[in-house]
């Protein structure tokens, strides 16, 4: 072993700008490994640790008092499956305003009484000494992500009332702490000021909370179903949700970004293994010499070899140990960005035996793989070492361009001739800048698509959507609404769109209710088939058509109060709402299901050019008794892509600013050892006459093919395959079919960038030519 | 006959780590054109850093080389390439082409240098490849396709084809067996005939007989030089004459 070793600190003592190159990649893919996973699996771990102690429970619901009348209750009681159920008085308003970083959001809001009910799945995190007058107690994320701070007022409108409370707290709450459009927000209030704004209400209003616990937690799905399906819900509003998709909900934007950053960590790690074969195979050429004195000597084959894996597997020592310790010192920034996108205080740590992890996994990996590329070495000779021939020369098999026949200047020939002589180290070369073009490329992609022009992005991320929402009265409901409000000045078109819930064979699934998709607005949905048209009729989501093993033109039946109902799948659709669990009815479809549906939502379309606040109060102001509440939802999406933004720029910018070092390092290296590898012939072209100059040239020249070729190939990629690539990153997501737009002016604008910085390193690095001299021992 | 070359008091040392060692201590001697000059004397004498100082390949610390009527120890490197294109052809021991091309696009590389016509490169090529007896299916091959003794034809090829006005050889018939290193020497003997000036460092006493002036150096200085006349292959007389001065000389 001690042999081994000697060798393995020879050969690292030599080489050290590739070694630490080498090491640089690999602190860079240790840092990025344990970086995404500690997220994947820490904030998981994390919210489930909330979750916990919070004594969350397995199941959510909540709804107006209709929902758990006697009889529902009893559903639930009876329950084999429930272990307990706890309900709790609350108010529900549904489509109530609010403002969160100054853009109006519609929620369900759900007011509790403090300390003066049984739900008690949140905490107080941070409170005022003094209480003020009208104090309330909001979720910790309007503070972290929405603006406010503690005494700032609050201000909730409901059913065209505006109502002022002063924040006199910040609570963190599992189920009700998120403040996105469509969900359930909740708050609290200390008792007196929970009286007098319940005064405020009628009976609508009343609702409850019910925790549900669950004696086996994976039934939790089938319990809300089964519940959701007999209970009698009416006219009665209600949100219901699993913990699993709580917690998937929550934890979704730290996820994607997980994924990228591991899939950019596995992208390097493929480059650094290029390289160290690349490397291995150069240094087998170079130090044949030396290794067939170590062979005449007596070591054997197999000490050489691993002396050749144990020296890639301490480089991977050294740097997955810096690039662990990096990961400690650099986590808490990424754990602060992370705990902006999600509503429960986020306490993750780089757990210490993750990083071990990812060293032992990737040196393990270096080894096996450095071990198999120096096995060459086996054909050397020991004889070589008493050989006085010159040991560099290659053997050729065909004379690329021959002068005789050769059409090009004479130096571009050469060019050529170099270029086929390091064939295979090109190619390395070339495939490394494709992968680095198309990672450039496909980030430039979902910038353009998450920042400039987001229409398709948002497309499969918000299902359909439309300028403004508006919420029909229930206590003054026109049947023909969706046309009175289409008939406004400025409306291009309204319909009615219900986003609802269904369940079939034990999952709960958004049903999106509209009568004629025709008149929708979003192309992206239906990826496969087409939207429902007939009461029979279905378009479910991928992930659904998955998971029930369905297709288009089978049968899919949803259940309501024990009966099941059957409809025909017309098509897929892909959107990111409940991962993809979800479907298209039409509203006679619907109302199959449930006959005494009557649709409340319009989304209003706008023409081009028509102020959207300004529609919105005229709207409120002509039609107050008609309509409940309406909003602007263009400013809500905006507001939710700004995360999404943050996150793609920040993406942006790192991954351009590494993969530009890593391509100069490389081209470094790479170039570097070419030089090395033709350092007799540029010596003895040096001999018979050749300037630095014109070698230089020529080599220039040979590396032109490389870089075009590889911004070229990795331009083609992102234009092929970027659609794919994100399907498979958003695909948990349920968007199945991306089909992002292509920034061509960008991508192209991008891949230039690119090849103008690497051919002014190619120049920059070839100016070591000038060192070479024509006279060496190698020419005697 | 004019002098083509002039080497006056020419020093050199080579510094390895912290040491020194001072190899060329003052050479002066000087070739005149036509001349067959081998530059003898034993290992470590200097001989092939003399040789690479006079070909403008390696710099010298002090001293002149008068090449032509250039002074051209102080020339850059790049001019010096430009120079040796011009003016130098080498044979090389270890023939030294280059392995990513064929034998003739070797020779037309160097042809190329001086000439942007490429007709006229081939063409002399031609020339001299049957003159060395290299036929058109040895010209197509790579260096590592064939043997020793048509590599260093190939070479002495490539060293003629810009008409230099002096060939330098390096110890050429080193790597060669007998016959092959006859061969060559024989070529060597020809070309100098027909009035090719030919500095040869060579070790081997019967390389060194078929120069008209043998340059004895040891311990980096000149140890004396011996007009030999020209070759011919049966005169004892030139031989024993050769004999006594190397004899003298601790050969």
């Amino acid at each position: 072993m001690r042999r081994i070793l000697l060798l393995t600190f020879a050969n690292l003592r030599r080489s050290g700008g590739q070694n630490a190159f080498l090491a640089f990649l690999i602190t860079l893919i240790t840092l990025f490994c344990v970086l995404s996973l500690t997220v994947m699996m820490g904030f998981m771990n994390c919210f489930d640790n909330a979750a916990e102690k919070a004594d969350a429970p397995d199941i959510f619901a909540a709804g107006q008092n209709e929902l758990f009348d006697s009889d529902n209750k009893n559903i639930i009681d009876t329950d084999s499956r429930v272990e307990k159920a706890v309900y709790s008085d609350v108010l529900y308003l549904d489509s109530a305003q609010i403002t969160f970083a100054g853009t109006k959001k519609s929620v369900t809001l759900i007011a509790m009484p403090l300390g003066k009910q049984d739900y008690m799945s949140y905490e107080i995190v941070e409170e005022m000494e003094d209480i003020p007058e009208n104090a309330i107690y909001v979720s910790r994320y309007f503070k972290e992500s929405g603006d406010y701070e503690l005494g700032e007022r609050f201000d909730i409108r409901y059913d065209k009332i505006v109502y002022h409370f002063v924040i006199a707290g910040f609570t963190e709450d599992i189920y009700l702490g998120c403040v996105h459009s469509g969900t359930q927000t909740g708050v609290v209030l200390p008792e007196e000021e929970y009286i007098e704004f319940a005064n405020r209400f009628s009976s609508n209003e009343n609702g409850k909370v019910a925790d549900i616990y669950i004696r086996d937690k994976a039934q939790a799905q089938a319990v809300l179903s089964d519940f959701l399906n007999k209970a009698e819900t009416g006219t009665s509003k209600y949100c219901s949700m699993t913990y699993d998709v709580c917690r998937n909900y929550a934890t979704m934007e730290p996820s994607i970004m997980a994924i990228l950053l591991l899939a950019f960590a596995v992208l390097l790690l493929i480059i650094a293994l290029a390289v160290t074969i690349y490397i291995i195979r150069g240094n087998l050429v170079r130090e044949v010499k030396n290794i067939s004195i170590l062979k005449s000597i007596g070591y054997s084959s197999n000490s050489i070899t691993l002396s050749f894996a144990l020296q890639y597997t301490l480089l991977t020592l050294v740097g997955a140990f810096i690039g662990g310790i990096l990961s400690f010192a650099i986590y808490s920034r990424i754990a602060d960005s992370m705990q902006s996108l999600t509503w429960i205080t986020i306490k993750t740590a780089i757990s210490p035996v993750m990083p071990l992890c990812v060293m032992l996994v990737i040196m393990g990996i270096f080894f096996i793989v450095s071990y198999l590329a120096a096995l060459k070495l086996r054909k050397v000779s020991p004889c070589k070492a008493f050989s006085s021939a010159q040991e560099q020369v290659k053997t050729f098999k065909r004379n690329i361009m021959p002068f005789s026949e050769s059409r090009l200047p004479f130096h571009a020939s050469m060019s050529v001739k170099m270029f086929f002589g390091s064939f295979k180290q090109n190619l390395l070369m070339m495939t490394v800048l494709s992968v680095i073009s198309f990672v450039l490329g496909y980030v430039m992609v979902l910038n353009y698509n998450i920042s400039v022009d987001t229409k398709k992005f948002v497309d499969v991320l918000m299902y359909e959507y439309a300028d403004i929402t508006a919420y029909a009265n229930p206590t003054n409901y026109y049947d023909d609404l969706d046309g009175i409000l289409a008939s406004e000045e400025g409306a291009d078109d309204a319909i009615f769109f219900e986003t609802l819930q269904v369940q079939t064979d034990g999952v709960n699934m958004y049903a999106y209710v509209t009568e004629d998709y025709g008149r929708t607005r979003n192309d992206s949905i239906v990826y496969d088939g087409r939207h429902p048209s007939a009461d029979n009729e279905i378009a479910i989501g991928g992930k659904s058509a998955e998971y029930f093993n369905k297709r288009i033109g089978d049968v899919f039946s949803l259940e309501s109060s024990g009966s099941k109902y059957e409809y025909i799948i017309t098509g897929l659709i892909q959107t990111s709402m409940d991962n993809g669990f979800d479907c298209e009815l039409t509203t006679e479809g619907y109302k199959r299901i449930n006959s005494s549906f009557k649709p409340n939502t319009v989304f209003i379309y706008l023409e081009d050019d028509v102020d959207a606040d300004a529609f919105l109060d005229n709207l409120i102001t002509e039609h107050q008794s008609k309509i409940s509440g309406a909003v602007n939802t263009r400013l809500t999406i905006d507001q939710t892509m700004g995360s999404y933004v943050s996150l793609v720029d920040g993406l942006l910018i790192s991954f351009s600013f590494i993969s530009v070092v890593i391509i100069w390092l490389l081209l470094y290296l790479l170039i570097k050892v070419q030089l090395r590898r033709n350092d007799r012939n540029f010596r003895i072209q040096k001999a018979i006459g050749f300037t630095s100059w014109q070698i230089r040239l020529e080599v220039f020249l040979s590396f032109i093919p490389v870089g075009a070729a590889g911004a070229v190939i990795g331009g083609l990629l992102v234009l092929l395959l970027s659609n794919r690539f994100s399907n498979m990153i958003f695909g948990t997501m349920g968007i199945m079919q991306a089909d992002f737009i292509i920034p061509y002016p960008m991508i192209l604008g991008i891949l230039l960038m690119l090849m103008t910085v690497t051919f002014l390193l190619i120049f920059i690095i070839t100016d070591r030519i000038k060192y070479i001299v024509p006279k060496s021992d190698s020419m005697m | 006959m004019s002098t083509i070359l002039k080497a006056i008091n020419v020093k050199k040392t080579y510094a390895v780590d912290s040491r020194t060692q001072e190899v060329l201590k003052g050479v002066d001697f000087q070739i005149e054109k036509g001349d067959f000059a081998v530059i003898m004397g034993s290992s470590g004498a200097g001989k092939s850093t003399l040789l690479y100082a006079l070909s403008g390949m390696d710099n010298i610390d002090s001293g002149k080389i008068v090449f032509g009527d250039q002074s051209i120890e102080n020339y850059s490197a790049d001019k010096m390439s430009v120079f040796r294109r011009k003016h130098c052809g080498f044979v090389f021991q270890q023939n030294n082409l280059l392995d990513n091309m064929s034998i003739l696009d070797n020779v037309a590389a160097a042809g190329m240098l001086c000439t942007s016509s490429k007709k006229e490169v081939l063409s002399k090529a031609e020339k001299l490849f049957e003159k060395v007896n290299i036929s058109k299916e040895i010209q197509k091959k790579f260096p590592s396709q064939i043997s020793g003794g048509e590599a260093q034809r190939a070479g002495i090829v490539r060293a003629l084809i810009n008409d230099p006005d002096v060939v330098f050889a390096d110890e050429p018939t080193g790597s060669l067996d007998y016959s092959n290193g006859q061969v060559v020497l024989d070529l060597l003997t020809d070309i100098h005939k027909s009035g090719q000036t030919i500095i040869m460092v060579t070790h081997d006493i019967r390389s060194a007989f078929r120069g008209n002036k043998v340059i004895f150096v040891r311990d980096g200085m000149t140890g004396g030089i011996c007009e030999l006349g020209e070759y011919d292959e049966k005169d004892e007389e030139r031989k024993e004459k050769l004999r006594s001065f190397l004899e003298e000389r601790g050969w």
